[in-house]
């Protein structure tokens, strides 16, 4: 946001200016008449609950009156930070972002390599739009479905009866039966494997845009210097498409705390809360369904100053290894 | 650039602060052509499809409201968001007349506090105008207080509910009756490891099936003596928690002597609760103590694997020979109905909303409420309620929907509930129903169970696990019974001195609230 | 154009690999749709005895006989309309507010443009949280209108700053001609930008749709009549009630068929509207999201 020092104007010098940004925004009217819907938006819903933060710092509960309402000051913070909330919250948290990091985020990557060398259109098509449904469904027909899939037998110890098919998996590598919905850490390979199946696919479109734009001429040269296909990977494909894992990278490293409510909530029980429970999930249980306004408030604003942080930080990371940022 | 945006943002924001906090619109008591009361009633719903509250379309409902002399309105919430639109409806201000609240969280008590809701504890009490609501159990309207006074109808569950299942046959082989002393259970547990209760021939059984969900050890030590959570010390004039007192180490000092004799599973620390029922199903262990309930899954569950199992089911145990038998009460309730003063104007509205809710605790009522009308949905053989059979010989429920979910509208604190004898499915499951009427009768209630603690809303997981994780090692012996006491110093230490005061001074100022008024 | 017509046995079995992978890879991926559509024929007792499958073995309508008979119909007939109406008006509404403020954030010339694009920035990665907007929304009067699921977030920063660069792709030449035409500003949007973005906001209009039939936690947070329920509010309310059991153990439980077969209805629509969509997943359109 630096600018460069500008000379100091005359007053005459300065009224030209005025007037010719005046006449330029008469010219534009109309586009600010497009504009306004969309600012107004911006405005009210984005801009307005900022004013609402302030209820971070009152003992302010769903119910009572706001303006009556104790002033505590920065209470809700030290409540937070010594009570042992914290750091439980911050680990669930950690855990499940960088699970995602480590296992999910390469997947796309790599799907999309992959399609990438399919050279039969109409195959790659169809693969296509086989991996990219799951995008366009729900997470409550996904928790559903993972609610069948996990499920123990309805009649324990009877042979007859079956439990879902993960269930059975499991119980045939390990020999445990174990019920995966309630056994606390196991919510973390769920939420795993729901947004591995969910995302991987439509993740591709992203870099298969990316490598679309590879010149096929630098594919032609290497073939002609007698590159195989894995040396076409590793010189061309490739570097195509690092600057965009490298943006990916930092966008996902500026959300680390953001784990989101919608996945989490519907998988989530009173057996595995102590495991689930994230800052996003903790402010949804204990604001909304709590009415612990005053609390919450100061939980989410902590939350969202560290993520400006992270983002601020990525961002300067990405830049530093000679990457093109986010801003 | 960001300069400008502060001053929208600041624009913004005064703007919106103008815009707060109007827009309520709560309901209002009204009456209809009949010249009856209409009571909106927001309660929670676990069916796909409630029953419907419009009279002309649902005979029950009818039948119902002709009883109780109202038109009620029923707003259904699906029980999966009950909580949550409970907050919102409080922070929207749309308050039906008759709001069930399903927790006691920060928030509802802050709206306690505030007067947001009518305080019913001597008004229910009534006995000229409320039959039936006057019934309710002191205990349980306490444990539901908030600073001494009670803001609405609890909605009652069994106090009795804590019990141990048992393998009634074992006892039967062994000539055993159900234990009523500390020794006697202590007796159960050892001849069910060394006198090999199933017969076989072979020492593969046990008494005691525990897991690493350590409440189990809380009722052991009730019935040794120990108080329910905190008990009231003579000598200090003060409520302490259990563990401050003599008979909570005897409690555990029987879990240590079945521990090291082995007449419990020795993997008990590390073994999953949710594995709980396998030892028992599978026979290997006889004794489960937790909620009565469970006897009843464990007897449908392991009818197939043993048909000569027999689940059997007992709750209080007396320290002593010739003492009075104890046994570790739940709350008594779950979640209470409340009065909102923003719908419920005066107190004679108050009267009118929890007559209803006294009628509705009458039996004839009740039964409407729970299983419909006699003759359509149900019918009566030989004295006892019997479901008509389609053709394929199943339950015909074609018109369960009239009634679904209706008996989410009823306190449940009359004990006499139903006029209609319903058969049991199992002798296991008319035991359970004994055991937790009797139990009833021996609980022991936790003073403290209506205050609230800062410190232990904040700490409290924390400090909890400092003293299970002690009562665990103690009993495994990595624990001497000094180290056990130095573990509860350090829970003193670590904010469990905070507690006893906070929870010290609510007791304090309830007494002299009570002291004031009379 | 060369090509090279012979491949190293090592680039050849690479192929089959990727090939196989990738195939089994679909496959993984749609296996879950099958089994939920052939559970949702099956009778619960196949459901319990095998853990998956792909073919009922006794087919039977039970479950979309119970779904659309007398004690549910209403509640899922009721619900799809919802959805179908949210959906509609919504969408409308997401492509009304973001195709105007992109185009008029993509005129180069526009004073305080600046302004606009940080303001926007600026939320993307702060916000008031969630009770704040709850207060907003009901101190509007949005609280328990089917408007508190469309406008509060009724602009995706996201999408409108991709709409944004596409527009400004757009060859300056035409706006040119047009503006000398006698067209005015407004003229040039509805007639040219608009029709020339068409396959952009067919991409973007199917993001937000599915957004909108996908969404329950909207509902969740801002209705309150259960009547006005959603679609998927209601599926989760039908499903959510089995996971919790422990909490109401007499209460009568949908049975599995049950739940898949209301899960086929409310996914059929989707994917019956994505493969005609599918084709404006071109490359071109998401390139933007790439630039930011």
């Amino acid at each position: 946001m630096a600018k460069a020092e500008k000379p100091a104007l005359t007053a005459q010098q300065k009224s030209e200016r005025r007037a010719k940004t005046w006449q330029s925004i008469k010219k534009n009217k109309w586009m600010y008449l497009l504009l306004l819907p969309g600012f107004l938006y911006f405005v009210i819903f984005k801009i307005f609950p900022l004013w609402g933060l302030l209820i971070g710092f009152k003992a302010y509960y769903a119910g009572l009156d706001f303006f009556n309402s104790d002033w505590v000051g920065f209470q809700n913070f030290a409540d937070f930070f010594v009570g042992s909330d914290f750091l439980r919250l911050l680990s669930n948290t950690l855990i499940i972002s960088f699970m995602n990091l480590i296992f999910f985020f390469p997947l796309p990557i790599i799907l999309a390599l992959l399609l990438n060398e399919v050279k039969v259109q109409w195959y790659k098509k169809v693969l296509q739009t086989f991996v990219y449904v799951p995008h366009f469904v729900s997470w409550v027909v996904i928790a559903s479905i993972s609610f069948m899939m996990l499920k123990t037998p309805a009649v324990a110890g009877n042979d007859a009866y079956s439990g879902g098919a993960f269930y059975e998996i499991i119980k045939a590598l390990t020999g445990k039966e174990t019920d995966l919905l309630e056994s606390p850490s196991s919510i973390y390979w769920v939420l795993l494997v729901q947004a591995i199946w969910k995302e991987t696919g439509w993740g591709t479109v992203i870099f298969l845009a990316a490598l679309a734009g590879v010149d096929v001429e630098q594919y032609e040269a290497a073939i002609v210097d007698g590159a195989n296909r894995m040396q076409q990977l590793i010189y061309i494909t490739i570097p195509a498409i690092a600057g965009t894992i490298v943006t990916m990278f930092v966008l996902r490293m500026g959300s680390v705390l953001d784990t989101g409510y919608e996945q989490i909530i519907l998988m989530q029980n009173t057996l595995n809360q102590s495991k689930s429970e994230t800052f996003d999930t903790y402010v949804y249980n204990y604001g909304r369904v709590g009415g612990d306004y005053g609390h919450t408030t100061a939980v989410g604003l902590f939350k969202s100053l560290v993520s400006l942080t992270c983002i601020q930080l990525a961002n300067r990371a990405a830049k530093a290894i000679g990457q093109a940022g986010l801003f | 650039m960001w300069k400008k945006i502060t001053l929208t943002v600041c624009a913004a924001a005064l703007l919106a602060g103008s815009l707060a906090g109007c827009g309520n619109s709560a309901d209002s008591l009204t009456y209809d052509e009949q010249g009856r009361p209409i009571v909106t009633i927001m309660t929670q719903s676990f069916s796909a499809e409630s029953a419907s509250d419009d009279a002309s379309k649902n005979p029950v409902i009818k039948e119902v409201e002709d009883k109780i002399g109202a038109d009620l309105r029923i707003k259904w919430i699906s029980s999966s968001n009950y909580g949550e639109k409970v907050t919102a409806t409080m922070a929207a201000g749309t308050y039906p007349l008759i709001m069930r609240i399903s927790d006691r969280s920060s928030a509802i008590i802050a709206n306690c506090r505030h007067d947001t809701f009518w305080e019913v504890g001597d008004l229910m009490l009534d006995e000229s105008k409320f039959p039936n609501l006057s019934k309710a159990n002191k205990d349980v309207m306490h444990n539901m207080s908030v600073d001494g006074k009670v803001y609405g109808v609890y909605s009652a569950r069994d106090l009795g509910r804590n019990g141990v299942s048992i393998r009634k046959d074992w006892l039967d082989n062994l000539g055993l009756d159900y234990p009523e002393t500390v020794e006697e259970f202590k007796e159960v547990c050892r001849a069910f490891t060394e006198d090999d209760p199933d017969g076989n021939g072979q020492k593969d059984t046990y008494g005691l099936i525990m897991t690493s969900y350590t409440t189990p050890i809380k009722d052991i030590c009730v019935w040794a003596g120990a108080p329910n959570g905190y008990g009231f010390n003579e000598e200090t004039g003060e409520l302490e928690p259990a563990f401050y007192f003599d008979e909570y180490l005897e409690g555990l000092k029987v879990v240590k002597w079945l521990y090291d004799n082995q007449y419990m599973n020795t993997n008990w620390a590390t073994m999953d609760s949710n594995d709980w029922n396998n030892p028992f199903l599978n026979g290997q262990g006889g004794i489960i103590i937790d909620v009565c309930d469970r006897a009843r899954r464990l007897a449908t569950n392991i009818a197939p694997k043993d048909p000569n199992a027999v689940v059997g089911v007992f709750g209080a145990v007396a320290p002593k020979e010739g003492e009075e038998k104890r046994s570790r009460p739940t709350t008594g309730y779950n979640g209470f109905f409340a009065f909102p003063k923003d719908a419920v104007k005066t107190e004679e509205e108050l009267e009118v909303c929890l007559g209803i809710l006294d009628k509705i605790e009458a039996p004839e009522v009740a039964d409407l409420l729970a299983y419909g009308i006699e003759g359509r949905q149900y019918q009566i053989v030989n004295g006892e309620y019997q479901k008509f059979k389609n053709d394929k010989g199943e339950d015909d429920k074609t018109h369960d929907g009239e009634f679904a979910d209706l008996n989410q509208i009823q306190p449940f604190i009359n004990p006499v509930s139903s006029n209609l004898k319903i058969p049991y499915a199992t002798e296991t499951a008319k035991w359970v129903d004994e055991v937790m009427a009797d139990n009833a009768k021996y609980s022991v209630s936790d003073p403290s169970a209506p205050y609230i603690s800062n410190t232990y809303a904040l700490k409290g997981t924390s400090l909890d696990s400092i003293m299970s994780e002690a009562d665990t090692k103690f009993i495994k012996g990595d624990f001497t019974e000094e180290q056990w006491k130095a573990a509860r110093e350090e829970w003193k230490a670590k904010g469990g001195d905070d507690i006893v005061k906070e929870y010290n001074e609510a007791y304090q100022q309830e007494l002299e609230a009570i002291g004031s008024e009379e | 154009m060369i090509s090279i017509k012979r491949k190293s046995v090592g680039d050849f079995i690479g192929e089959i690999v990727i090939y196989l992978v990738l195939t089994i890879l679909a496959i993984v991926m749609v296996v879950p749709f099958i089994y939920v559509i052939a559970s949702s024929f099956a009778t619960d007792t196949e459901i319990q005895t095998s853990p998956i499958f792909l073919i009922p073995k006794e087919p039977t309508v039970a479950a979309y006989k119970t779904v659309f008979g007398p004690t549910m119909k209403h509640t899922v007939v009721r619900s799809l309309v919802v959805s179908v109406l949210v959906t509609v008006f919504g969408t409308i509404t997401n492509l009304f507010f973001t195709a105007t403020m992109a185009y008029a954030l993509s005129k180069s010339d526009l004073p305080g443009k600046k302004f606009f694009l940080n303001l926007v920035l600026f939320t993307m990665v702060f916000g008031g949280g969630m009770s704040p907007t709850f207060l907003l929304v009901k101190s509007l009067g949005l609280y328990d209108t089917y408007a508190a699921l469309v406008l509060p977030g009724a602009i995706s920063a996201y999408n409108m700053l991709i709409v944004r660069n596409f527009f400004m792709d757009l060859p300056r030449e035409l706006n040119e001609a047009a503006s000398i035409d006698g067209c005015s500003e407004i003229g040039i949007f509805v007639k040219i930008a608009l029709p020339l973005s068409l396959p952009c906001l067919a991409t973007f209009g199917l993001m937000y749709g599915v957004g909108h039939w996908n969404n329950y936690f909207g509902a969740l947070l801002y209705l309150e009549d259960q009547a006005k329920y959603p679609f998927q509010l209601v599926l989760r309310n039908i499903v959510m009630q089995t996971a919790e059991t422990t909490t109401s153990a007499n209460q009568e439980l949908p049975e599995d068929s049950l739940k898949m077969a209301v899960i086929v209805i409310g996914t059929v629509p989707i994917l019956c509207v994505y493969p005609f969509l599918q084709k404006y997943f071109a490359a071109g359109v998401m390139v933007g999201a790439v630039k930011g």
